[in-house]
């Protein structure tokens, strides 16, 4: 009698493993951050922008984009990207204006609301920048993406 | 018989051809009336016969008319036979272009599995302006803010997205460009 009740655990033992082994596994927590992209021009207007950011599509998403609110440059609509690059790796972000107010120096030209998973903390990284003034010429500048603090 | 007792012309004439000895033969036998008649009617029949008359000989200019009629006819019958003829040439002009479709659906769907999709001949460009405005062999915004720029100054922009219109949707064309993700690998 006692072999048949050890017999009926170990069975039961094993379709318990079983069962766990089969549950898919649950999404690990998410963590929503809010970044700005910022560029350094100096002392030169920045009438066109552009950057390329570049992340780990597996444990990042690019949930929200919208305006860093710089002067001059129109505030109703998200700056120029393709959906595409919400989820695939890599994003080109630009905008130009023809307004007379240009910004110049720390410039704040985006921002970003990323979804990290599976305890992920890498922000995207800039892989190119292209910055040019009011007459189309290019001009070296840096770009840099925060986590904005609240 | 007729209502003065002698038969009526068509009783006498039958029984003349069937020379059957009828009432109404004996009664013809009897009536000088009658005889009368009849022989007026064998005088008439006689007189209306037709005569043996010789096969016409035709001449040249009869020939001549006669084919110049044929061909008259001809041409007047040629009109409804042409109206069907053209149907039958349009219902087999149809049919051949149809099957030549087929065929060459069926010839590019051959071919997809060995070279590809058989490329189709591209539409002509909407325009032949580059796009590159800074001549930094890139598409990339500030290309698209030089022509914003050429569009606020001049009024004018190259037709970049074929709308036939020349506006800011042709600037939006260009900065689209400019920010495109390929699908899959590749640079951009």
């Amino acid at each position: 009698m006692r072999k048949y009740r050890n017999m009926l655990a170990i069975m039961l033992l094993l379709f318990a493993v079983s069962v766990h082994a089969d549950e898919p596994k649950l999404a690990t927590a998410s963590r929503f951050v809010t970044c700005v992209l910022v560029i350094e021009t100096g002392d030169k207007p920045l009438a066109a922008w552009q950057v390329e950011l570049r992340y780990d599509a597996a444990t990042t998403a690019i949930v929200g984009l919208e305006r860093g609110g710089a002067t001059g440059y129109k505030t109703d609509t998200a700056p120029r990207y393709d959906a595409r690059g919400l989820t695939a790796g890599r994003i080109k972000i630009a905008d130009f204006s023809l307004a007379d107010d240009l910004p110049a120096g720390s410039v704040r030209v985006a921002v970003l609301h990323l979804e990290l998973r599976d305890g992920a903390t890498t922000l995207p990284t800039v892989h190119t920048i292209i910055a040019a003034t009011t007459d189309g010429a290019k001009f070296t500048a840096t770009a840099t993406l925060k986590e904005e603090t609240r | 018989m007729t209502n003065d007792d002698h038969p009526d012309i068509d009783e006498l004439m039958h029984c003349l051809d069937r020379e059957d000895a009828g009432e109404a033969a004996a009664h013809l036998r009897t009536c000088a009336h009658c005889q009368e008649t009849v022989a007026t009617m064998r005088a008439l029949t006689e007189a209306l016969a037709p005569a043996d008359m010789p096969a016409p000989a035709w001449t040249a200019d009869e020939d001549a008319a006669m084919a110049s009629f044929i061909a008259d006819r001809a041409a007047e019958l040629r009109p409804p036979r042409r109206g069907i003829l053209r149907f039958r040439r349009v219902a087999m002009a149809a049919a051949a272009a149809l099957v030549v479709g087929i065929g060459l659906a069926a010839w590019r769907a051959q071919l997809e599995p060995y070279f590809g999709p058989v490329p189709s001949i591209p539409p002509p460009a909407p325009t032949t302006v580059s796009l590159d405005m800074d001549g930094d062999r890139g598409i990339d915004i500030v290309d698209a803010y030089l022509y914003a720029r050429q569009l606020k100054d001049t009024g004018t922009i190259g037709d970049f997205n074929g709308d036939g219109k020349h506006d800011e949707r042709d600037v939006d064309t260009v900065a689209q460009m400019a920010v495109h993700v390929p699908r899959s690998g590749g640079d951009y």
